[in-house]
């Protein structure tokens, strides 16, 4: 064969490739059209079925489920998509119900041979589906799970754990998503949030061995944001005085969201930290926490080289009800032109996004031009 | 003596025919082959891709663990679409939204549209100057909508505007919005999953632009997708498709990203601050912005990552006349050879990574040398074959060959589409998309190449100008 008749073959291949993937698209969307039309019509029939057997007693019930199991193979597929939908939205006996209709469609089984597929994507939506049965086989399949290859299909697989309340030792768990690199994932801190309403015992002895384990510290500082349990203050307090920022910033914005009038010395000592990232979130939890005696020393922070330092002290002060209040007004009343000092004009700036006090924007075009430098008439 | 001259002047030209051939064959190869080779990567990376979820499911997933973002979106004259593509931003269903809307020194009545059906006021926001921006004339606050806030600045062009959006926003993450689009409601949700899995490493994410024409449009969402009706937004459809779909997704997951769409892109607003911002004197500014990004991590060896994600939708209106077109692509041209001018360093410098080494020569040779080698070979393939100094079998196989390979790529955008998002309303508008990606090639293809060697023409004569885009407003769409 020479260049041109490779050319020419070339061409001919690409083109008879092209066509004939036009034509299945085009066949298959109809075929997909029709499908849809009638699993539209199902699906009514479906639903009126479900919601029957979620309100009926045992006997008609059964009815209802015989009904539903004997349907084809492609009312069994919109059955099993109505239901999981259903079953993220409802709690309690009618979720039993439908999850126990689930394994019986064969869906519990496909969940778990799918944690076997080659196919990442595949592992880790099974390993999240499979949070709707709280089984000793699913419980089984998922903690073989959390030796995935993929950190990803781990994490979704320690979800679903948690969801059945099955999750093994924490410090397995710990190590197991440190071995794939996932803990700083977000979605490891949504979970470690719940277990520190649930057991936050198991969260203080974690903290307790975590030595210098910086990642860690953070997804425990974080979760300790929402236990109940205020015996983590001591370790918050521990995290607010490490050498990692990271840590110290997220242990103050815990402190702050725990709202303990305990913290008020680690917070206060944290306003006057070297970096502006802790000063600032220091702030913020003397803000919340409702910290009064705070007010000297958030003022002074009005004036901070840092605008972020300034505008979480000008925003703590507002929240500190009437002394805060009154020590932004005394500071933003010391402003009278354009080029004033930074920490007044921040006090007058809060307290007019806080609704505290109306101020009037300069009107005219000189004046207005520069209102990017932050100046406003108090 | 003459005669000599005469067979030096033929063989002259006859080498020159050959190189010239030569040279537009190897182009015309090697951008055949890089899309090939994008095909088969965008497919896999499609392949391993999750089921969408449902909208609830999606939101109990990731609403407990996302960080806040702040929309900015820059306007300038968008009177027609303005208060239709706030509402779209306003019901993003997201935990932690802002919408900043910043009215880029508008000449028509885009800021009193939005003062009258937002219920704006004036606001005192503070922020610190750290990007460089032109003046804000007044920062409004919505009383009906306390996450609306609108900036009304003096005209410094899209990049500027965008400045000022960043210095004001408050949030960890910004997004740029075009305000002329209008995105889906779970579009952040979608795209911020990178940033969920890898905080610490994922600077920015791209997510895929749709074109809005032909759509039925309430309140500002997408009610009913639709292809459009006009021939031009239409072979925009094919083009976008094929863009987001194959060309994005592969660079993607190549590690060579160097593109995010203006129009809608997440970015860690640290990573922003840290290269300046956005540059106000290139009006490629989001092209210029993810390369300054590469640079800038490259050059100090700090871990990043830049991806994109095809399934967050963001609706845009696309041109409908070939004036208002050809300024768009002329203006793309431009942007895409000053980043290219400015960061030319980068170019084959092991220095610079994978960016230096595959993204740059990729960009050399689509941005900066496919305009003019097709013009070039349009021009004078048919010159040379009637002066008989090219092999005529040859050049019709290989129109035959460049044609074909056009219509296989975008029949693969296509299927990819179908298989993965199934965007497309029904099966005769899959058959008009297929009769578009047939005709594309019979005079669009050819006019983009001309409209982007004039942008390439004015890139030379330095022009600065973004050029008039006239918006007919999502109302009048179907």
């Amino acid at each position: 064969m020479n260049l041109l008749q490779f050319i020419w073959w070339t061409s001919l291949v690409l083109a008879l490739s092209s066509l004939m993937v036009m034509v299945v698209l085009v066949l298959r969307r109809m075929r997909d059209e029709r499908r849809a039309r009638q699993e539209q019509h199902v699906r009514s029939v479906i639903q009126k079925i479900l919601f029957n057997y979620m309100d009926s007693d045992w006997m008609s019930g059964q009815k209802d489920l015989n009904n539903l199991m004997n349907m084809n193979r492609a009312a069994q597929h919109v059955l099993r998509k109505l239901t999981i939908d259903l079953c993220h939205l409802i709690q309690g006996q009618e979720r039993q119900q439908l999850t126990s209709l689930l394994t019986r469609s064969g869906f519990r089984n496909e969940c778990v041979r799918d944690l076997r597929s080659r196919i990442v994507e595949d592992r880790r939506s099974a390993a999240s589906a499979l949070q709707l049965f709280s089984d000793t086989t699913t419980e089984q399949a998922l903690l073989a799970a959390l030796d995935d290859d993929d950190g990803h299909v781990r994490l979704a697989a320690a979800s679903s754990l948690k969801m059945i309340n099955a999750l093994p030792d924490l410090r397995i768990l710990i190590s197991k998503l440190e071995e794939k690199d996932v803990l700083a994932s977000r979605d490891v801190r949504t979970l470690f949030r719940d277990m520190a309403r649930r057991k936050p015992l198991a969260l203080r002895q974690l903290a307790a061995d975590s030595g210098n384990d910086t990642q860690l510290k953070i997804v425990l500082a974080d979760a300790m944001s929402e236990t109940s349990d205020f015996r983590v203050l001591e370790d918050l307090y521990r995290f607010a005085s490490d050498d990692d920022l990271d840590v110290r910033t997220t242990a103050l914005r815990s402190l702050g969201a725990l709202q303990h009038p305990d913290a008020s010395a680690v917070v206060e000592h944290s306003l006057s930290d070297a970096q502006w990232q802790v000063r600032a979130v220091a702030a913020g939890a003397a803000g919340q926490i409702g910290l009064e005696y705070l007010v000297p020393q958030l003022t002074r922070l009005l004036d901070d080289d840092s605008w972020w330092v300034r505008f979480r002290s000008a925003e703590a002060l507002s929240d500190l009800g009437a002394t805060g209040q009154q020590a932004l007004r005394e500071r933003a009343a010391t402003i009278n032109s354009v080029n004033d000092n930074a920490g007044g004009r921040m006090a007058a700036l809060v307290l007019d996004e806080h609704g505290l006090h109306e101020l009037v924007p300069f009107a005219d075009a000189d004046q207005a031009a520069s209102v990017s430098q932050g100046p406003i008439h108090a | 003596m003459l005669e000599q001259l005469a067979v030096r002047i033929v063989q002259w030209l006859d080498t020159s025919a050959e190189w010239v051939v030569g040279l537009v064959i190897v182009v015309g190869v090697t951008q055949n082959v890089i899309s090939l080779i994008q095909l088969l990567v965008a497919t896999h990376a499609m392949r391993r891709r999750s089921e969408t979820e449902n909208s609830e499911t999606l939101w109990q997933q990731r609403a407990p663990s996302a960080p806040p973002i702040s929309m900015i979106a820059p306007a300038y004259n968008e009177s027609a679409s303005i208060v239709e593509s706030t509402r779209s931003m306003l019901s993003i269903r997201y935990p932690h939204c802002e919408v900043l809307i910043v009215n880029d020194g508008s000449k028509d009545d885009t800021l009193q549209k939005l003062i009258d059906n937002f219920a704006l006021r004036p606001s005192a926001r503070d922020f610190e100057i750290i990007t460089p921006h032109k003046p804000i004339r007044q920062i409004y606050q919505s009383r009906k909508y306390p996450s609306l806030i609108v900036i009304d600045k003096e005209n410094g062009g899209k990049a500027d505007a965008l400045n000022a959006g960043i210095n004001i926003c408050r949030s960890p993450l910004f997004c740029s919005v075009d305000a002329d689009s209008m995105l889906e409601a779970d579009a952040l949700l979608h795209a911020v999953q990178p940033f969920l899995s890898k905080p610490d490493t994922v600077i920015a994410v791209g997510g895929t632009i749709r074109v809005a024409n032909g759509c039925r449009v309430r309140g500002g969402k997408v009610v009913s997708v639709g292809l459009p009706r006009d021939l031009l937004p239409m072979l925009q459809t094919v083009e976008y498709t094929r863009a987001f779909l194959i060309a994005r997704v592969a660079m993607s997951e190549l590690g060579v990203l160097t593109m995010i769409s203006g129009a809608f892109g997440i970015f860690s607003r640290p990573a922003a601050i840290a290269v300046g911002g956005y540059d106000t004197n290139t009006v490629g500014e989001d092209y210029e912005l993810v390369m300054r990004m590469h640079r800038y991590h490259q050059e100090q060896r700090i871990p990043y990552e830049i991806v994109t994600v095809a399934e967050p939708v963001c609706w845009t209106e696309a041109p409908n006349t070939l004036r208002v077109l050809s300024r768009q692509r002329k203006r793309w041209q431009r942007g895409s050879l000053e980043t290219f001018f400015r960061h030319i360093r980068m170019l084959g410098n092991p220095r610079y990574g994978r960016i230096g080494m595959i993204a740059m020569p990729f960009s050399l040779l689509v941005d900066v040398l496919g305009p003019p080698v097709e013009v070039l070979g349009c021009m004078l393939v048919p010159v040379l074959w009637i002066s008989g100094l090219l092999n005529p079998d040859f050049a019709l196989a290989f129109l035959a060959l460049t044609f074909v390979f056009g219509v296989f790529i975008s029949a693969g955008s296509l299927a990819l589409e179908e298989i993965s998002l199934h965007r497309i309303p029904k099966a005769k508008d899959l058959l008009r998309l297929i009769f578009g990606i047939f005709i594309e090639n019979f005079g669009y293809r050819q006019l983009n190449n001309i409209w982007r060697i004039q942008g390439w023409w004015e890139f030379l004569r330095k022009k600065k100008s973004w050029g008039e885009m006239t918006r007919t407003g999502f109302q009048s769409s179907r």
